[in-house]
């Protein structure tokens, strides 16, 4: 079998759990693949190497970094980018896209009901508890109409392949998901360094993202008659994604605004300007629920805006996102989203769910806690790889404390089966290896869904590991989703 | 434009302007602290860490080293380089989004060169890594010249610009004739009036004025009253006077009566106003006044623009 492979994937291997996204058989790329291995093969090592370091240098050059919090001196880091793309074909991509367009929508009808009449868990799908005891549901919000009744504008769902090549849907990140920036850049880079590779494969285009996502913003507007004032609202230059914010404000071309430039006033948002006060229409917020107005949340915000949940309540100003859109991305939520999808749109899920135990089940409770070697288990308010025991990968000690947890606050875990994200070759350390990557297409949500075909698929850089987040050692690759 | 962006741009240059003038001033004084017996060495190097008001914070000898660290490199020191290149990146950073990607690119290159600094290189051939950074600040001003567009934001980048400009160059003007007597120089201290104008990149645009007969007083009118040198008081005044203009034509503000009157004065005052007259009355006492109004300008640029009363702006 080591025979049929060449340089410089000589140190390849193919694991029968995992999905390859290159190889079918060893030596034998997939159809999409082939003309990227031809060219691969005519390179040298040193040549690869060559590459990576352009492209880690445009990186660093232009500043690309974000934050990593938790250590005092050199928290600026660049993203590790790796130099291969990943490939996704037409086919895959269209049925990405009809089962993103069907989810969202679910979740959207879902979030105005639940803060509205309630209709899905007075008709029992649903259990009361879920939803009042989550940490994200916000009783402000009850009987709120926000603009067009959409919830959720800026999503980025976390999709991974199974062992039979499915997509399937990880996580939903209907908060503030983060990382479109880097698929943006990741394409940038990917053009400069290998511009021979890139053309002629057919990539469908990325780089109009923030013409859509300005389009969708001004959708949302409440004051339809006049061009709406669009801001960006970020918690300023600490923040790990502030690059990100400064990005879109520039690709859009509105004002980037902390909280400290923003006022309310009657009702009425208006940032500090040197003409003067400017009234404000959409806010693009890249702020938590909690910090986003002190007079109503977390009265130790320094980064919100007083009086903001009263200018939203009385329709002067659009939040993309809604405040309390955390309900529909919770953890344990998330096992119940293709009953959500039936029960809206009378439709079966297009994307599957990953097999999720809730933990408040005994049932389901005593068979988690027998197995906590054998699983994944997440807090269910996290984010970010924090706050997650990977069994197979954890100590006893480790596992005690997650036992102990779970017992303490069962409502807080949910657990799954350890997560089969699919390998894809990177470049490193001089070689091409195999690592798990998943994929976060961004999704738009304003007068229509547009999804930008491409997205960030996330790599985790450890041999072997599964946590592909960037606070947690992650990279990132270029993704080409291919129009033929 | 936001008041907080506005206020990040007026900075980011005036740090990166002074960074560049200490530059230039430490390349100007590494030349002739080297030229000189170690004894005039001192002496030199006493009166360039007074020009950079460093002067009390310095004990021990005088190396090549120790001042290329102090002055340079020392993240610990405020006035240093590597400070106002840090500063002027942060404030860059805040506003990435209002300057061009070519002008954050060039920052960010002079940021690196700073932030690991080739040891080899400042510490065998000062001079040549002095003319490297200063490339990275011209360059700076060029690019942001010639990729952003000349709205707002430009302006705010150039009052920030002139008013630092104006600020350290009646610092360093000064600082130099304080120890002036009156007298014609003697040929050995014509290096000094030589340092001063170099200091100014003046050396050169002043003899083709007035030859390279140096004479303090000629030195002193050329850098402050000239109106065609870029690195004169008169022209840094003048270009904050416009910049005001622009400004207020562009955000079509009512309040800046008092601020318009103020830079009108001065402006008036360096145009109007005879080098011998002002040497006859003291220089000292004339840039102090200069510093007051300089002041005046920038606490009034803040009412104006930056900090106003939100209860004049709202809504009836």
């Amino acid at each position: 079998m080591q025979s049929s492979w060449s340089a410089p994937f000589t140190q390849y291997e193919l694991d029968e759990t995992f999905f390859d996204e290159m190889f079918a058989d060893p030596g034998a790329p997939r159809s999409q693949y082939e003309a990227l291995y031809q060219v691969l093969l005519t390179m040298s090592a040193e040549e690869l190497d060559r590459y990576q370091q352009a492209a880690d240098l445009s990186f660093l050059h232009q500043g690309i970094t974000f934050t990593v919090y938790g250590n005092e001196k050199g928290t600026e880091k660049i993203f590790p980018y790796d130099l291969l793309p990943r490939i996704i074909t037409k086919d895959e991509w269209d049925t990405i896209e009809s089962g993103l367009k069907q989810r969202i929508t679910a979740l959207n009808l879902f979030l105005h009901d639940v803060y509205h009449e309630g209709k899905i868990l007075a008709d029992g799908i649903l259990p009361y508890e879920l939803i009042y005891t989550c940490q994200h549901y916000r009783r402000e919000m009850q009987d709120v109409d926000v603009p067009r009744n959409i919830y959720v504008s800026v999503v980025g769902t976390d999709l991974i392949r199974l062992e039979n090549g499915r997509f399937a849907v990880l996580e939903d990140n209907l908060r503030v998901p983060s990382g479109v920036s880097y698929m943006l850049a990741n394409r940038q880079v990917m053009k400069r360094t290998l511009p021979t590779l890139f053309s002629g494969y057919g990539v469908r285009p990325v780089s109009h993202y923030g013409q859509v996502l300005l389009a969708t913003l001004k959708a949302l507007a409440p004051r339809q008659n006049i061009d709406p004032v669009v801001v960006v609202l970020t918690p300023g230059v600490y923040n790990s994604a502030y690059y990100e914010h400064t990005f879109l404000a520039r690709q859009m071309g509105v004002e980037l605004v902390e909280g400290r430039d923003l006022l309310v006033h009657n009702n009425v948002v208006y940032m500090r300007s040197t003409r003067g006060l400017q009234r404000v229409d959409v806010i693009y917020r890249r702020i938590d629920d909690d910090f986003l107005d002190p007079l109503a949340f977390r009265p130790d915000s320094a980064l919100g805006v007083a009086g903001l949940l009263n200018a939203y309540r009385a329709g002067n100003v659009a939040l993309a996102n809604a405040i309390g859109t955390g309900i529909a991305d919770d953890k344990a939520l998330y096992a119940y989203v293709p009953k959500i999808i039936r029960y809206y749109l009378d439709e079966d899920p297009i994307l599957p769910n990953i097999e999720t135990f809730l933990l408040e089940d005994p049932k389901q409770r005593a068979h988690v806690l027998a197995n906590l070697d054998k699983l994944v288990v997440k807090a269910v308010g996290e984010s970010g790889g924090y706050g997650m025991l990977i069994g197979p990968h954890s100590t006893k000690k480790e596992q005690e404390k997650f036992h102990d947890l779970i017992v303490a606050n069962p409502r807080n875990y949910i657990a799954q089966p350890t997560l089969s994200l699919s390998r894809a070759p990177c470049f490193i350390d001089g070689k091409v290896d195999s690592r798990h990557v998943d994929l976060r297409p961004y999704i738009l949500y304003g007068d229509e869904i547009r999804i930008v075909p491409g997205g960030l698929t996330r790599v985790a850089l450890k041999k072997g590991s599964l946590v592909v987040n960037s606070s947690q050692g992650g990279g990132s690759k270029d993704t080409w989703v291919l129009s033929e | 434009m936001l008041s907080r962006v506005a206020d990040s741009l007026y900075w980011l240059n005036r740090y990166l302007e002074r960074a560049e003038h200490t530059a230039r001033l430490t390349s100007v004084y590494l030349d002739i602290i080297l030229d000189q017996s170690s004894q005039v060495g001192d002496a030199r190097y006493q009166h360039f860490l007074k020009i950079l008001e460093l002067d009390g914070e310095v004990d021990g000898n005088f190396t090549l080293e120790n001042l290329f660290r102090l002055i340079v490199l020392d993240e610990a020191n405020p006035k240093s380089i590597v400070s106002c290149v840090n500063l002027a990146r942060e404030n860059a950073r805040q506003v990435r989004e209002q300057i061009s990607t070519e002008t954050w690119l060039q920052i960010n290159q002079l940021y690196l060169m700073m932030e690991r600094p080739s040891k080899t290189l400042w510490r065998q051939q000062p001079q040549l890594f002095m003319q490297e950074m200063m490339r990275n600040f011209y360059l700076v001003g060029g690019i942001t010249d010639a990729t952003m567009s000349h709205n707002e934001g430009w302006q705010f980048i150039r009052l920030g610009n002139y008013m630092e400009r104006a600020n350290s160059l009646v610092h360093l003007v000064d600082t130099h004739f304080q120890t002036y007597t009156g007298q014609d120089p003697a040929a050995e201290d014509y290096l000094d009036w030589v340092t001063l104008l170099r200091s100014c990149t003046a050396f050169e645009a002043y003899c083709n004025v007035y030859t390279a007969n140096l004479q303090p007083a000629r030195v002193a009118e050329y850098l402050l009253l000239n109106s065609e040198f870029p690195h004169s008081l008169h022209f840094s005044v003048n270009m904050m006077y416009q910049v005001l203009q622009q400004v207020a034509a562009i955000t079509k503000t009512q309040r800046n009566m008092q601020l318009n009157r103020q830079a009108g004065r001065l402006r008036s005052l360096l145009r109007f106003s005879q080098i011998d007259e002002i040497m006859a009355a003291g220089l000292h006492p004339f840039l102090a006044d200069v510093q007051t109004q300089c002041q005046q300008i920038h606490e009034s640029i803040y009412q104006v623009y930056i900090s106003f009363p939100i209860a004049e702006e709202l809504p009836v």
